[in-house]
């Protein structure tokens, strides 16, 4: 299970902070995906720029993270007052969460699939999270007030649920296209 | 007709810290999973005890440390935690557990975020030293618990007869929902 991990497993174990906590409604989703992939562009080109490899490298990194996700959390509450009610703990977690720091690493070079993949699994269990858990979707009503699909959706063990059934689902389109291809090429050397 | 004994309020805020409302294992359930994981259920479980412990003493000691400090001194709390948090890097190094890359990323670097975010977390709480101990120990018990566990349950998948599609981390988090939704059930007594 573990020895072969595809891009998808590994933001869903690296980034699984901002999607069980910053998804409970779609404009949060949006907010959290949007400032994780800026600040992780951010020390990606930071991290490029250094040219040695000690332990500290990773600890400046580090600092940076944090600070940079405590400035977001300031800068989206003063300018934009409106989604201050969306911002929460979980935007200035951001700093700790590994997958902000996937661009700093020498080995790994699918950075931008990375990032696409996280912006995906946010909105995607963000929309779900807020039709099924409140009944709404961006704000607008789409249920009987006070009468949503799933309530337990919007709490913890709702957010892992979804999480999972997305995983799932995004896992057997994956095998199937692998298993269509490969019968796909067996029928041509047939031919 | 026998009268119902309702919970305390500690007794409530144990039971909802455990898992349900477990913000640490919340948030860093990926993360530590990934640091404690080994081959053997024994192996994870002794790993799974020393992140644990380690956990519960960094977060007394960045909450005494937080209390102690006049509330002017709040603004250097990411700095305390920050220093709590490298002892706690130091400890889990001694032992031998943080040694070695996970996929580009320093072992090290993957453990700060649990370290510094706990304390963070428990410190937003604002809890009296009771609650605190109360709240940290589920918090790790908690933790310590869904480890074994999740061992336990992969075992079981990787050996059972199960389409390769399930022999994957998405039914570890449906395994998960399932026992915090299980845990939820306790909270109405």
């Amino acid at each position: 299970m573990d020895n072969d991990l595809t891009i998808l497993e590994k933001v869903l174990l690296m980034g699984l902070l901002p999607l069980l906590g910053g998804t409970t409604n779609l404009y949060q989703s949006l907010i959290i995906a949007l400032s994780a992939i800026i600040i992780s562009i951010i020390i990606k080109y930071i991290a490029d720029t250094f040219t040695f490899e000690y332990d500290y490298k990773w600890y400046i990194l580090f600092g940076l993270g944090i600070t940079l996700s405590y400035i977001f959390y300031i800068t989206i509450i003063n300018i934009f007052p409106f989604f201050e009610m969306y911002t929460n703990i979980y935007l200035l977690l951001l700093g700790v969460t590994p997958l902000i720091y996937v661009g700093a690493s020498s080995t790994e070079h699918h950075f931008f699939d990375y990032q696409k993949d996280f912006f995906i699994l946010m909105i995607m269990v963000g929309a779900f999270r807020e039709m099924l858990g409140l009944g709404t979707i961006l704000g607008i009503q789409l249920t009987k007030p006070g009468y949503p699909p799933f309530g337990f959706v919007k709490d913890f063990p709702g957010a892992f649920l979804i999480v999972s059934v997305i995983y799932l689902i995004v896992e057997v389109t994956r095998r199937n296209k692998i298993k269509n291809n490969k019968q796909d090429e067996g029928s041509e050397k047939i031919v | 007709m026998k009268e119902v004994k309702k919970l305390s309020e500690l007794q409530r805020l144990f039971l909802d810290s455990i898992l349900s409302k477990n913000m640490s294992l919340a948030y860093f359930l990926g993360v530590l999973y990934m640091m404690v994981e080994s081959k053997t259920i024994k192996e994870t479980t002794i790993r799974g005890l020393k992140f644990v412990s380690t956990v519960f003493v960094i977060n007394i000691l960045g909450w005494l440390l937080n209390s102690i400090l006049p509330a002017y001194y709040d603004p250097l709390n990411p700095a305390i935690f920050f220093i709590t948090t490298l002892l706690g890097v130091i400890i889990l190094k001694y032992w031998g557990e943080l040694d070695g890359e996970w996929f580009g990323l320093p072992r090290y670097i993957l453990i700060i975020g649990p370290l510094f975010g706990s304390q963070l977390l428990i410190q937003s709480g604002n809890f009296t030293y009771p609650k605190m101990m109360v709240v940290n120990s589920a918090y790790v018990l908690g933790s310590f618990i869904l480890f074994v566990l999740i061992a336990s349950i992969k075992e079981e998948i990787l050996v059972s007869d199960a389409s390769p599609v399930f022999k994957s981390y998405s039914t570890i988090l449906a395994a998960i929902a399932m026992l915090a939704l299980g845990i939820i059930g306790f909270q109405l007594i």
